[in-house]
Order: structure tokens, then sequence, then C-alpha cells
């Protein structure tokens, strides 16, 4: 963990090492899907009153919206990467399909298939399994513990 | 020829998980200067540039098509992270890619 999380570490750092990830980052990149999906739902909205007038672009206060969304979504992407596994975090983007389908439902009355229904339980198990993939035993967890707390993370 | 959309949406994916493991170099280095961290603003301009292909595609084939391939992004990305970024693999890991991958597929074919 030496050369990792500072200036300039190099692309195979910490290869020996184990790269754990934090519950905080399970949080954040679910955080991340429930705004990238509100943006998209605002994207939506704002999309059946699009104009190519610019000034009727900037009052457009949904498509704004939306895109403020991505923005933060974004942010706290790179905030969960900073502290978990990009293997744990990536797939669990895919919870962004979850939200999408429960605001559409929600907002634009869009009946849940049966189908549809089996594919958020099916997201949430993966999400699940990967909970405990991140957190399958690992050698020197004491080691890699102290190890942190020398550091101060 | 739906081929060709499909190739697209492959390729867009493969951009695109480049641009996550820029995204994860990136976020790992203490930079103040947001601009100055240029894996940040490479992995953020992979994932601009892998929208493209993509688009290109759903002009040539049905979303219910093009949705459910973009899931393959797990495979490349799982393989990105072991092989750039050390991470350990395990069944766990692997079950989780497949059931979310097989999710995706079923929420955007219904």
């Amino acid at each position: 963990m030496a050369a990792y999380g500072c200036r300039g570490s190099n692309l195979t750092a910490g290869k020996d090492e184990e790269h754990r990830t934090t519950l905080r980052a399970f949080f954040l990149v679910i955080l991340c899907t429930i705004f990238t999906s509100a943006g998209q739902i605002l994207y939506k909205i704002g999309a059946s009153r699009l104009s190519l007038n610019p000034i009727l672009i900037i009052r457009n206060t949904p498509l704004l919206l939306g895109m403020l969304s991505y923005v933060i979504g974004a942010f706290l992407l790179i905030l969960a990467l900073r502290e978990g596994e990009l293997s744990v975090i990536y797939p669990i983007i895919s919870t962004g399909f979850v939200w999408v389908s429960l605001f559409s439902a929600r907002l634009f009355m869009e009946r849940i298939t049966l189908q549809r229904w089996m594919g958020i339980f099916t997201i949430i198990l993966g999400v699940v399994l990967m909970g405990i993939g991140s957190r399958a035993p690992v050698q020197n967890r004491e080691a890699e513990k102290s190890h942190r707390r020398m550091i101060g993370k | 020829m739906i081929i060709i959309p499909i190739l697209l949406v492959i390729l867009g994916t493969i951009i695109g998980s480049f641009g996550a493991l820029m995204l994860k170099l990136g976020s790992s280095v203490r930079e103040s200067n947001l601009l100055k961290n240029w894996r940040l603003i490479l992995g953020v301009l992979l994932y601009g540039l892998s929208t493209v292909p993509f688009v290109i595609a759903v002009m040539q084939a049905p979303l219910s098509i093009i949705y459910p391939i973009t899931s393959v992004s797990y495979i490349w990305t799982m393989l990105l992270s072991s092989r750039f970024l050390g991470e350990k693999m395990n069944a766990w890991k692997y079950a989780s890619m497949i059931v979310i991958i097989l999710g995706v597929i079923l929420i955007t074919t219904s």
C-alpha cells in the first residue's frame, strides 16, 4: 500500500497487496447510481420540451438538473473508486437499471412486468454476492489493518 | 446486417472499460487540481468517447438488442482490474458478475 494513494502511484502499485473495498465505497456507488438514474429521468422529462433555442435550453430546468445529477454521480463514483476495488464497484453500477425501472414506474406509470421484477431481484442478488465476494477470506488482514493505521487511512 | 451494430457496441464497452480503469487509477492520485490529474481526465474522455459507437449502434438496431450487449463491459472491467490493478478474483465475484449480467439482460429485454 506504500505507493498506493500517493501522488504518481504506478500502474501495478500494490500488486501483491490485498485491495479492500470499504462499506462506505458500497454506499457511495449506490448513491452514485441513484443520482445518475435521476439524471436519466430528468433528461427524459427535459427532452420532451427540448428546443434549439439557447435561451430555452438554459430555462429547461429538468435538463439542467439532469446534468447536475450526472456531475454529482461522477464525483460519487470517483470517491467510491478511491476506497474500493474496480472489479467490485463497477458491476454495482448496474443498480442504476433497478432505480430507473422503479422511478419510471412511479413517474411515467410504466408497468413493471414480471420479467423486469425478476431482473431487478437478480441484480440485487448480484450486488449481494459481490458484497460477500469483496469480503471473502483474505490473508494478512490484521497486517493490513495495522499498516493502514500506520499510514493513517 | 445486425453484426455491425453489435460490434460497435462491443467496441464501445471496451473503450468504456478502459475509461473506468483510468478513473480508478486517477481516483487514488492525491492531486488537488483536478485539471492536472490526467488519468481522471482521460477516464472521463474515454467514457464520453465510448458513447459514440453506442449512439451509432442504437440508430441501426433496437435497444432491446443493444442494451443487453453492453453488459459485456463487466467482463472487460474484471479482466482489466485483475491485469492492471492486481485485484484478486474469487468464485463469489465471478458468480456476482454472471448474475448481474443475467439481471441486466432480463431488465433490458423486458
